[in-house]
């Protein structure tokens, strides 16, 4: 459910925010390990790595691994996400560390194109670079393990660079070991103390509203979907030029079931317990959402708007880059877009050419049918995987590499550079210097291109400490929406215990080619439901998608749901 | 293009070494077919297999007919055949006539500088991609702000706030229209060169003879086309089981997916997006030997019936 746009979303706010850990999660570093870390270099890492792993076995004494050879070596990797054009080693500062380093130098390639045809494609053809990042939910992962394709890291690690063992996260070890190993590094694995920690986690795609429509229309309070009701027909009696209504693109397959990431605002609106209510103990089964009443419920009120004439029928066939461009021109009176977005890239833009009162405000959680919505906050667990494939020309350089970016000097170098260049210590913490703060701020594609800061070797893992850092520097640098994720930071639930992560049944399976033919029916269907011009109609047009959905085989599906509903809490250590 | 010309009464083999010298020059594209088109095509086994990349195409375990009898069972499948073939017949009888049209038209303007821009104008959109042509379509089809849309609506051909780009009955027309718009003159291009190797003494004989421009047209212009229009016919006949992957993947939305699902989304789907190599596999050797038949088919009736073929 927590699709890749929105873990990407949450990348880069992180990375804007500067939420980027140089402290790792077993050697719970305290302030002053930072500081001794980033001042004795290598030494602190080393000698904790050491520590750890009483054995020492075959890396030579007194230094990492990586440290033993660093003749130039360049390897090939893969970075699945198109978008990541930033990410790509052109001599920017971060990259020229680390070469200087350790040697070596990441040629990373990007997909043209769609990322799956690509991924697929390599993989049929058995054409696989030395490394590939690609997340480690995505089906072709089982792939690449069962047919032997990558290295397991457990080997690689025990062979080459025995010291990465001792700094990698218990819990991660275990949560992301497949038949009783690790086959890919997870970047982003974040602690427990994530949720209570840190900036504010924004789990939904937040609604907003136009500020000088807001104030025409009086002010009045926003606090439940009737009043939303309300408050949008005066926006429309009062602007009849404005779109009442703005929500992102509609589309199943990538968005997952809720069809637009902008209904997460109403559907834990009317359906709080969503996720607790699709698993079904009695019967074994986790059920399709659209089975759920208050799931419905989201979708007929979106036909309420339809009827009323507040919602743009084209919003279900537009495509992301239309409905970008109305929101640019803040052509709607209310709309949907993710937080990080609204505040760095839509305001900015709207107040330097429309003005800034036709910036857009945040709106609180509304209550529906008196319920207060819950939003299922999820550390992440991981983002992508780092895999060393069995084409890999010199796997034990590659290993030692990754010990130095996941080592405490490696995750300094990677996102805040070298002391003095490009960050100094503050309180014990590190910080960017202004010139390169205020690049970030103003125009992040040229601090990217000159710093490359947080793009070299990807291989975040952020952790406690540093949250009070980032805290500190998100406050600072955007108020504004450090306010917004305050506001709706009070709705958030853990979501971890549920296991519900990564329940849809693999694609290649039987039951995937279901849940796809599931996911097709259910993608027509919304345009008919939110179309609907009667409640009878409505209700006809749900009656047969359900059917229709159990003709296909949705209970097989559903079974299989369960199974790896248990699969997960078995991994988190639950049951 | 039909190869009879080869004096007959002659073996085979005196007929190779007497032309030894042009069969080797031909050697480097055969050499190339063989290796690029040929060779490759021991990869369609695949749709015989549960194929995994890690035991390639050799090592695979075969499943027979497994495949194929999925993909017949499949209602999704089915409707894919069913609306190729309703878009492509609806391409045919207007797309095929469409560029001969407009090469005669062509052909009888005595400006001739009019002609030229005539053509380069009407040939240009071929160049255009259709991820252009299809964002071209949603602006000027926004039932709000398109100038197309205001126009059937002012003609009152359409009720108001009619969402062309999403609806199902409209997704027909507006593939053909569009097609059209975007090959016409391109398509026109081998037409009018034909058109240019005619004779013109015939014409001459024409106007003695006193035939009016609709005379010359029917009884002299057109039947020198005819070999052109019957390989065309065959080739586009052939064609008829393959549409436009481009089009169809852009223009379908979730209000017009029952509509564009063809053959060729749907062997993508299944096959790149899902990784389920073998089934997308099984849907491509459908096409080819469907496509393969009606060819075929087209070939032998055109030379029962015209006399013309060709092979």
């Amino acid at each position: 459910m927590i699709g890749t746009r929105w873990k990407q979303a949450a990348c880069m706010t992180v990375a804007l925010a500067v939420l980027a850990g140089c402290s790792s999660n077993t050697n719970t570093n305290t302030n002053a390990n930072t500081q001794e870390a980033a001042t004795t270099g290598n030494n602190a890492a080393g000698k904790e790595a050491n520590n750890a792993t009483a054995e020492g076995t075959t890396t030579e004494a007194g230094g990492p691994s990586w440290k033993q050879d660093t003749s130039p070596f360049t390897f090939t990797q893969y970075f699945y996400g198109n978008w990541a054009s930033n990410y790509l080693w052109k001599d920017q500062f971060a990259m020229k560390l680390v070469t200087e380093k350790t040697g070596v130098t990441i040629d990373r390639k990007l997909a043209t194109g769609s990322d799956d045809d690509y991924l697929n494609t390599m993989i049929a053809s058995g054409d696989l670079p030395d490394t590939i990042m690609l997340d480690w939910n995505n089906p072709a992962v089982s792939k690449l393990i069962k047919n032997g394709m990558v290295y397991s890291i457990d080997e690689l690690i025990e062979n080459y660079a025995p010291d990465l063992k001792g700094m990698l996260d218990e819990e991660m070890v275990k949560y992301h070991s497949v038949d009783g190993k690790l086959w890919y590094l997870p970047n982003y694995f974040e602690t427990k103390e994530r949720l209570t920690s840190g900036v504010p986690i924004t789990p939904i795609r937040p609604w907003f509203i136009r500020k000088d429509i807001y104030e025409a229309i009086g002010s009045p309070k926003i606090e439940t979907t009737d009043d939303l009701l309300a408050a949008l027909k005066q926006a429309k009696a009062k602007f009849p030029d404005v779109s009442p209504v703005g929500v992102e693109f509609f589309d199943v397959a990538k968005n997952g079931f809720e069809g637009s990431l902008s209904m997460d605002y109403l559907i834990y609106s009317f359906a709080p317990q969503l996720l607790e209510e699709r698993i079904k103990d009695d019967q074994k089964i986790v059920e399709y959402p659209m089975r759920n009443k208050g799931f419905i419920d989201a979708f007929r009120y979106m036909n309420t708007l339809s009827r009323e004439g507040l919602f743009d029928p084209q919003l279900l066939i537009y495509k992301q880059e239309q409905y970008e461009e109305k929101l640019y021109g803040a052509q709607y009176a209310v709309a949907s877009q993710f937080m990080d977005g609204m505040y760095t890239r839509y305001n900015p833009k709207i107040e330097s050419t429309l003005g800034a009162e036709k910036k857009y405000d945040i709106l609180g959680g509304i209550k529906a049918n008196g319920q207060t919505p819950r939003y299922p906050a999820s550390r992440l667990m991981g983002w992508q995987g780092f895999f060393v494939t069995k084409k890999a020309k010199n796997p034990e350089r590659i290993i030692r590499f990754a010990e130095y970016a996941w080592s405490d000097e490696g995750q300094l170098d990677f996102l805040y550079g070298k002391e003095g260049e490009t960050y100094e210590l503050v309180d014990g913490l590190p910080q960017y210097k202004p010139e390169v703060r205020d690049l970030m701020l103003k125009d992040n594609n040229a601090w990217y291109a000159k710093y490359g800061l947080t793009a070299s070797t990807l291989l975040w893992r952020s952790g406690k400490t540093i949250d009070a850092a980032a805290t500190r520097d998100f406050k600072k640098d955007q108020p504004e929406q450090f306010e917004a994720k305050k506001l709706l930071e009070k709705f958030n639930y853990d979501v971890y215990p549920l296991g519900m992560e990564n329940l849809e049944p693999e694609g290649s399976t039987s039951e995937g080619v279901i849940n796809v033919k599931v996911k097709d029916l259910w993608n027509k269907t919304i345009p008919k439901l939110v179309l609907a011009k009667s409640d009878e109609e409505f209700d006809g047009v749900y009656a047969d998608f359900i059917a229709q959905m159990d003709k296909v085989g949705a209970a097989n599906v559903e079974k299989v749901m369960y199974e790896r509903h248990l699969e997960d809490l078995k991994k988190k250590g639950i049951q | 293009m039909r190869s009879r010309q080869a004096a007959p009464g002659r073996s085979f083999a005196k007929r190779f070494w007497l032309q030894r010298y042009l069969m080797l020059l031909t050697l480097p594209a055969v050499a190339w077919m063989i290796v690029f088109n040929y060779i490759p095509m021991y990869g369609i086994v695949i749709a015989f297999q549960e194929y995994t990349p890690f035991q390639g195409f050799l090592h695979s375990p075969w499943i027979g007919l497994a495949n194929f009898r999925e993909l017949f069972n499949d209602p999704t499948f089915t409707q894919s055949l069913s609306n190729t073939f309703k878009i492509s017949i609806a391409k045919l009888v207007f797309g095929f006539p469409a560029p001969i049209l407009l090469a005669l038209l062509l052909n009888e303007l005595v400006y001739k500088r009019f002609k030229r821009i005539v053509q380069s104008l009407t040939y240009l959109p071929h160049f255009v991609s259709w991820v252009l042509v299809v964002g071209f379509m949603y602006t000027l089809l926004d039932p709000d702000t398109g100038v197309i849309t205001r126009m059937l609506e002012t003609l009152g051909l359409i009720g108001p706030d009619t969402m062309l780009m999403g609806d199902e009955k409209a997704f027909l027309p507006l593939v053909v229209f569009t097609e059209v718009w975007k090959n016409i003159g391109w398509n026109s291009i081998i037409y009018l060169a034909a058109i240019a190797g005619i004779d013109p003494q015939l014409y001459e004989a024409g106007v003695m003879d006193g035939a009016n421009r609709f005379q010359r047209i029917w009884h002299i212009t057109l039947p020198a086309l005819k070999p052109t229009i019957v390989i065309l016919l065959i080739l586009s006949i052939g064609g008829l089981i393959n549409s436009n992957f481009d089009q169809m993947y852009l223009m379908q939305n979730s209000m017009t997916q029952d509509a564009a699902n063809v053959l060729s989304v749907y062997s993508y789907e299944m096959g790149l997006v899902l990784g389920r190599f073998s089934y997308g596999t099984a849907v491509g050797v459908f096409q080819s030997v469907v496509a393969f038949i009606l060819m075929y088919a087209a070939n032998y009736g055109s030379r029962k019936l015209t006399k013309e073929s060709l092979f």
